[in-house]
């Protein structure tokens, strides 16, 4: 099961991000947040929502979803070396497991484009 | 002040290049709770050196619903009057992560300068390679020296720099709500532009508590009417005026602002196929509308939607006010894009419809009076909430906003302090 | 490398400890060396020095107590060390040091053939995770990516993440008999008489990952020694396969805790000071002048760093694969630190050594955008990812020696 984004309704407020970098870090920030809004491509009006999880990122763009294999980088690339220390920056969603109440970034959607899947 | 803040305000002089930094004194924060309410103190202190204060709300940036709003507050070169401009998209909220919770910006210095503000860090630079670029240009000048395209960017173009009294500044490629002139004032002190980028942690006094009232708060507004609405189109129809199929045919989407539940923002293609999914391969390929009134008042015009967006798009570039070159043009008796697209290079003449309140008009009133919408304004902009999605959304009451304020600080905010600072800065 | 002042027994600094914990810091150390020091600094404990491999090499490693040896590239570090720097250790351990390693730092004292490996026989062990004991079958089901090349043979790794490890006499105390350790390629160890079995691998969680069939992998790990304990001379050497200095498992870093305070505890008699003389206390204002400048360097890095989140690009430098996200790992380690330090009103630090790193975190921001002009260009990267890794490593190790020194003056006052 995993986090999931429809991007026809998704107006990229990025309330997903602060409510993730809260479930980390129990305060509002966004280093740590494993749901990401690209904003990067701002003037062509071309965002993504990315998803860090255990094994893939989830990629979802307005023309669709990908999942991306970590560590996959490319064609041709080599997995990631087994024996890599995990670097600790954005940790890969645990669905927020330790909240009764489930995913925060689900709960703070204003447009309930997140569901789960 | 430990708390939903920064805990710092620096003090920047052109003058001397000097940058000064002090603590965000709790009693302060006490008193006048944030937002407008400190930028008025502030601006009231530094009065005699000019100062543009840019202050953050005291909720922006957080979970509370749409917390986008920072703010900034100056003498108004079109009014001569202490007002305030809001800094809405995602530049409310990087002001807010940036390391301050105020600027102050005093004096002029002899030649352009930008500032850059990261990650409670303020530095002045030669802004001598980006002076002359317009607004679009100078946003990507500074994104790719500083190397992060969420740096947010609150810039001057052209008719700032010319000391045009219509200069707006404008936030990263798009129109504000700065429709006081604040762009002569950033020319005047040779300021090109601030940018703001910040990784910093904003921590709250009783954090369950906090969050539990925002998801309940959040609840509530969206059983509200503006639920499943979207866009500049829909909310033109709720002040009477019907552009949907006007406009349609050209949007790609609609965008909010931090954390807004509505997006008050609606992007056009306008050398693009709109209804493109895919990447543009086109680096340019449209605009965002920010501004309703504009968009309105050249369609009254009776331009196309294309013409009118290119029109808004001209003007973003030029750091003009689109409102004036409307209003201008207008009296001119100019309807032809090519007509108005000249003139806003040498736009001159006097505004008729500059209001005298302190709010930007940019926020259209819904139907309220104009004293509910003053006070309406005055909360979103002590508080930090967009101050278009206040008026849509009586959810976000004055109690709410207090109760959430003093559970997120762990200082207790009373409903006459509210009182006495929002009588005190729309006096 | 920018050579260290030799160390001076009576020099003028206002305090006049005994460094006690060194951690490993030079060739071939990838970044957790990072948290080791992370868990020292959370436990207040900042008698710490970090030593690159000339460090122990030239100067030899009188002075400190423990040695902390995280992972990386087993064979870099040996390479980097050398035939002298093996000699440093033997001397060092057998004169009463307590060496723990972990991973990499676990692989380097195992009795190995291999050039430069073979310097560091200090204990006679076979490995269970090497492919000689696998059938051509077994060999078969492994993934590349899961091995790494050792001579004629490789070794393979069967699970990332967690194992759960079974604690032998007693050692966790009160706490039970099991510990729940995370596993990033290192050693899981055959029994013999030259090691002292501490811990071994009991078991999977939820959260391990498997890299092989789990039968290969209950054969490989199982009931095999992942944490062991030798004695040699008058000192010790404790080797880990999984990372027990992980931040995010606090039961592990209390065992570590204890194994090094208990060691401490028990004093070496020897050893000049090995902290550097401190040439130009400042403090107040112009120390917050410094570490202002500091900052804007980091913090001008850090957001370049961001902005090339979206290029998802790695390197391979030497043996190891180097993530972009990599950069910030360094950077907000550092930038924590100094967020930390720049409110202490008491705190002395040495000005010159300061300016050091303030010349290194501003070059950082540049590196970092011929990197991310590069890579849009489609041009190679691999040789300016190389300089700035080194850099920022660099950059780590000079500050975080001051970093810890200027606490426990602190601390001492």
């Amino acid at each position: 099961m995993g986090i999931r984004i429809d991007q026809k309704k998704c107006v990229l407020c990025m309330a997903c991000e602060v409510a993730c970098g809260y479930h980390r870090d129990d305060g509002f920030a966004f280093l740590s947040s494993c749901i990401m809004v690209t904003r990067g491509r701002e003037k062509k009006d071309y965002f993504a929502v990315v998803v860090k999880e255990e094994e893939n990122l989830i990629i979802v763009r307005p023309e669709g979803l990908e999942i991306r294999k970590l560590g996959a980088v490319g064609e041709g690339r080599e997995k990631e070396d087994a024996s890599a220390k995990p670097l600790l920056l954005r940790q890969p969603c645990d669905l927020c497991s330790d909240r009764e109440e489930g995913p925060l970034c689900l709960q703070f959607c204003p447009v309930d484009a997140i569901y789960l899947e | 002040m430990e708390y939903l803040a920064s805990n710092k305000i620096a003090i920047v002089d052109l003058a001397t290049s000097k940058i000064t930094e002090e603590g965000l004194d709790e009693d302060l924060v006490r008193e006048r709770i944030g937002g407008v309410g400190i930028t008025h103190t502030l601006y009231e202190k530094y009065k005699d050196e000019d100062p543009i204060v840019l202050g953050t709300g005291l909720l922006t940036g957080t979970l509370v619903p749409a917390s986008a709003l920072s703010i900034i507050t100056a003498k108004s070169p079109l009014t001569e009057n202490l007002c305030h401009a809001p800094l809405t998209l995602y530049a409310g909220m990087e002001l807010k992560y940036s390391g301050f919770d105020y600027l102050v910006i005093k004096g002029n210095s002899s030649r352009p300068v930008y500032l850059w503000v990261h990650d409670g860090i303020a530095d002045l630079s030669d802004a001598g390679e980006v002076w002359g670029k317009d607004v679009w240009a100078s946003t990507d000048w500074i994104r790719e020296a500083m190397g992060d395209l969420l740096i947010q960017v609150l810039v001057i173009g052209k008719a700032g720099e010319t000391l045009s009294p219509f200069a707006q500044v404008q936030i990263n490629y798009w129109q504000s709500g700065d429709r006081w002139g604040f762009g002569k004032l950033f020319g005047q002190k040779n300021l090109k532009l601030i940018a703001l980028r910040g990784l910093s942690l904003l921590e709250i006094s009783d954090p369950d508590g906090f969050v539990e009232k925002c998801k309940k708060l959040l609840f509530e507004v969206k059983k509200g009417p503006f639920a499943i609405k979207k866009g500049i189109g829909e909310m033109s129809a709720t002040l009477g005026e019907d552009v949907q199929k006007w406009l349609e045919p050209i949007v790609h989407s609609h965008r909010s602002c931090f954390n807004t539940p509505f997006p008050t923002n609606t992007f056009v293609f306008l050398d693009e196929e709109p209804k493109l999914l895919k990447e543009s391969k086109k680096n340019e390929p449209g605009f965002l509308i920010t501004d309703i009134y504009a968009l309105l008042g050249f369609k009254k015009l009776g331009l196309s939607a294309q013409d009118t967006c290119e029109l808004l798009r001209d003007c973003a570039r030029y750091g003009i006010d689109a409102n004036a070159v409307l209003e201008l043009n207008q009296k001119a008796g100019r309807k032809k894009p090519e007509e108005i697209k000249k003139s806003i290079p040498t736009l001159k003449g006097t505004l008729e419809s500059v209001r005298k309140g302190r709010f930007s008009p940019w926020t259209p009133n819904f139907g309220l009076s104009p004293d509910e919408w003053e006070r309406r304004q005055a909360v979103a902009y002590i508080f930090g909430i967009h101050p278009i999605f206040i008026q849509l959304s009586p959810e976000l009451s004055e109690e709410r906003l207090l109760e959430l304020a003093s559970i997120g600080t762990g200082l207790e905010f009373t409903s006459e302090t509210l009182e006495k600072v929002i009588a005190d800065i729309t006096k | 490398m920018i050579p260290l002042p030799p160390s001076k027994h009576n020099h003028s600094s206002s305090f006049n400890f005994q460094p006690q914990i060194g951690i490993y810091s030079g060739k071939g150390a990838s970044h957790s060396w990072l948290w080791f020091a992370e868990i020292l600094d959370r436990m207040g404990c900042y008698d710490v020095v970090f030593l690159t491999e000339k460090d122990i090499v030239e100067r030899g490693l009188e002075g400190v107590h423990v040695l902390l040896m995280s992972g990386g590239d087993t064979f870099a570090i040996a390479e980097g060390l050398g035939e002298k720097g093996a000699d440093r250790l033997r001397s060092f351990i057998t004169q009463g040091g307590l060496y723990i390693g972990t991973c990499a730092g676990a692989y380097l004292p195992l009795r190995s053939s291999m050039p430069y490996l073979n310097w560091f026989n200090f204990i006679d062990v076979k490995i269970s995770n090497i492919s000689r004991r696998l059938s051509e079958e077994e060999r078969s089901l492994l993934e590349r990516s899961s091995c790494s090349s050792y001579g004629d043979d490789f070794i393979y790794h069967v699970v990332r993440e967690e194992v759960v490890l079974k604690m032998i006499n007693g050692s966790l105390g009160n706490r039970g008999e099991e510990i729940v350790a995370p596993l990033y390629g290192g050693p899981s160890i055959l029994p013999s008489e030259d090691i002292e079995p501490i811990a071994t691998y009991k078991g999977f969680t939820q959260k391990t990952k498997f890299l092989v069939r789990e039968d290969l992998a209950v054969k490989t790990l199982i009931g095999k020694i992942a944490v062991g304990k030798k004695s040699m001379g008058d000192g010790e050497i404790y080797i880990f396969g999984p990372h027990f200095e992980h931040p995010h498992y606090p039961l592990c870093n209390l065992y570590l805790k204890e194994k090094i305070f208990k060691h401490l505890k028990k004093g070496r008699q020897m050893g000049k000071n090995f902290f550097y003389e401190e040439k130009e206390l400042i403090r107040g204002d112009s120390l917050k002048g410094y570490l202002k400048d500091l900052k804007r360097g980091l913090s001008n890095a850090r957001i370049q760093a961001s902005g090339m989140s979206d290029f998802n690009i790695e390197w391979l430098i030497g043996n190891k694969l180097y993530q972009s996200e990599k950069i910030s790992v360094f950077l907000n380690f550092l930038w924590d630190k100094v967020r930390k330090i720049e409110t202490l009103s008491e705190l002395e630090m040495d000005g010159a050594r300061l300016r050091q790193c303030i010349e290194i975190s501003k070059s950082l921001p540049r590196n970092i955008q011929m990197i991310r002009r590069g890579i849009r260009e489609g041009e190679e990267t691999t040789f300016l990812a190389k300089g700035l890794f080194e850099n920022l490593k660099l950059l780590s190790y000079f500050f975080l020696n001051l970093y810890f020194q200027s606490l426990l003056s602190l601390k001492s006052h």
